[in-house]
């Protein structure tokens, strides 16, 4: 366990700098947003600054498609595999560093850019009537339901980045088997992955549907007939699955077939 | 048991022949030359053992284990091109090896900085490629590992680091207890290191045996056997 910390910290160590100039560039973009909300707001409309302070969440989906290829990309393109799977760990001790280190950077930024949203929807003059629309729902939950549920999205956020990260990680692990090809492989299976995915995706969440999964608590329909709901995360348990076999079968690869 | 056995190893990478049916058993405790030119297979013999690429078909040991986790633990691999993360500084690649590897001793490595005129505090970045040779040496002899495998260390250093890196190889060796096979096709500098030597060309074993023997058997230096046999 040791060692694999001690890759967490050489990962972490290694890709700080990056994290640090997306954090920058998020509170850079953010506050200048914050700056201009009250402006717009009397000019064009309340909800302009709002609304473009969603586009580092966009950056942060596309990042995350490509961070696990790109981590593994790069210890082949500065010949530091020869050094890192000269380690005694096993491949999939690498490649969980690796998720761990990438999830927490974008996890990291994410929380920024949630603040910054929020700073900036303080800022702007969203009519009070809007944003009472728009909360209604998780105004009736009582504060352990919305704590509840927070925590829920945030854990399932998690793990949707977690996959997402493990598909880039797999992909370029199978395409090293063909160095020469590992590009063009590496893309088929990227696509060939993410297509399996959502073809399976329904029946893997059908089969799911048969034990204990964790649920959003919301309320339906207005007034006294409003009613208590559970909607049950049905992806929660493919997910960790999805990440777990992807890790496990990548890290066999890259114990056993894998041309440093 | 032996430190390193090879029966009928092929590696193929597409239509070229890296190594031919090689069978090989190096005994423990010795410094062994891996010596044979360019493209003769050595540096893919070196990375099989060290568990780096596997073999299209055949089998390797190391000290009677199958190429693993635990074999890894007790080899320590010098390849011919640099492999460090050039963000670290040469205090923090021997600190990350060091948590790496149970049998690494940072004193010794402390010591080694100081003998081969390393500035701890350098970017690797910043390194010449003398003194990448150099921090090579440090990261695999400050361990107690019982199987080194260092692929081509003179390759492109300058003749003081090379003078270092040899002296370095004598003097931190445990003879013995540790077996050093040092591949190169340098053979006139490094030819007094070897007890062993193995002559590769072509992806083939050429010839084998104990340095001393071959000597005195054709009359010739390690250095005249080589351009004899490969």
């Amino acid at each position: 366990m040791k060692r694999w910390w001690s890759l967490v910290g050489k990962e972490w160590r290694g890709s700080w700098t990056v994290i640090l100039l997306a954090l920058a560039a998020t509170i850079g973009f953010d506050t200048w947003l914050a700056i201009k909300a009250p402006v717009w707001s009397a000019r064009i409309n309340g909800g302009l600054a709002f609304g473009l302070s969603f586009i580092p969440f966009v950056g942060m989906g596309i990042a995350a498609l490509v961070v696990g290829y790109y981590t593994m990309r790069n210890e082949w393109r500065d010949r530091t595999s020869l050094q890192l799977l000269s380690y005694p760990v096993s491949g999939a001790g690498i490649l969980w560093a690796k998720l761990l280190v990438a999830v927490l950077g974008l996890g990291l930024i994410t929380v920024v850019a949630t603040v910054g949203t929020w700073f900036v929807t303080q800022r702007s003059s969203i009519p009070y009537s809007t944003i009472m629309s728009a909360t209604e729902d998780i105004l009736r939950l009582t504060p352990w339901e919305r704590t509840l549920d927070i925590i829920w999205m945030v854990v399932c956020s998690i793990l949707g980045t977690a996959f997402i990260v493990a598909v880039g990680l797999f992909s370029f692990t199978i395409g090293t088997i063909v160095p020469r090809i590992s590009g063009l492989i590496a893309v088929i299976v990227y696509g060939l992955t993410w297509y399996l995915t959502f073809a399976f995706a329904p029946h893997a969440m059908y089969a799911f549907s048969f034990v204990p999964n964790p649920g959003l608590i919301v309320y339906t329909g207005l007034g006294p007939m409003a009613a208590r709901k559970v909607i049950p995360l049905l992806p929660f348990w493919p997910t960790i699955m999805g990440t777990v076999i992807l890790i496990l079968i990548a890290g066999k690869i890259l114990e056993l077939e894998v041309d440093a | 048991m032996p430190a390193i056995e090879l029966t009928d190893v092929h590696k193929r990478y597409y239509r070229s022949h890296a190594l031919r049916g090689v069978n090989l058993s190096v005994d423990r405790g010795k410094i062994v030359g891996l010596l044979g030119p360019n493209g003769s297979g050595k540096s893919t013999l070196l990375r099989i053992c060290a568990g780096l690429a596997s073999p299209t078909s055949g089998k390797v040991q190391v000290h009677g284990q199958d190429i693993s986790i635990a074999t890894k633990a007790i080899t320590a691999y010098i390849p011919d091109i640099d492999s460090f993360y050039s963000w670290m500084t040469v205090r923090q690649a021997i600190a990350f090896e060091s948590s790496m590897f149970d049998d690494f001793v940072l004193a010794d490595a402390m010591d080694l900085v100081r003998e081969l005129k390393l500035d701890p505090d350098n970017k690797i970045s910043s390194l010449s490629k003398g003194q990448r040779g150099r921090l090579k040496l440090v990261l695999a002899m400050s361990r107690r590992a019982e199987l080194v495998l260092m692929d081509e260390p003179l390759s492109g250093i300058d003749p003081p680091s090379r003078t270092a890196i040899l002296e370095t190889i004598a003097d931190r060796y445990r003879a013995g207890e540790q077996t050093i096979i040092i591949s190169t096709h340098e053979v006139l500098e490094s030819e007094k290191l070897f007890e062993d030597v193995i002559f590769l060309s072509e992806g083939r074993i050429v010839l084998t045996g104990e340095a001393d023997q071959l000597r005195a058997e054709r009359g010739k230096s390690l250095n005249e056997i080589f351009a004899e046999v490969c």
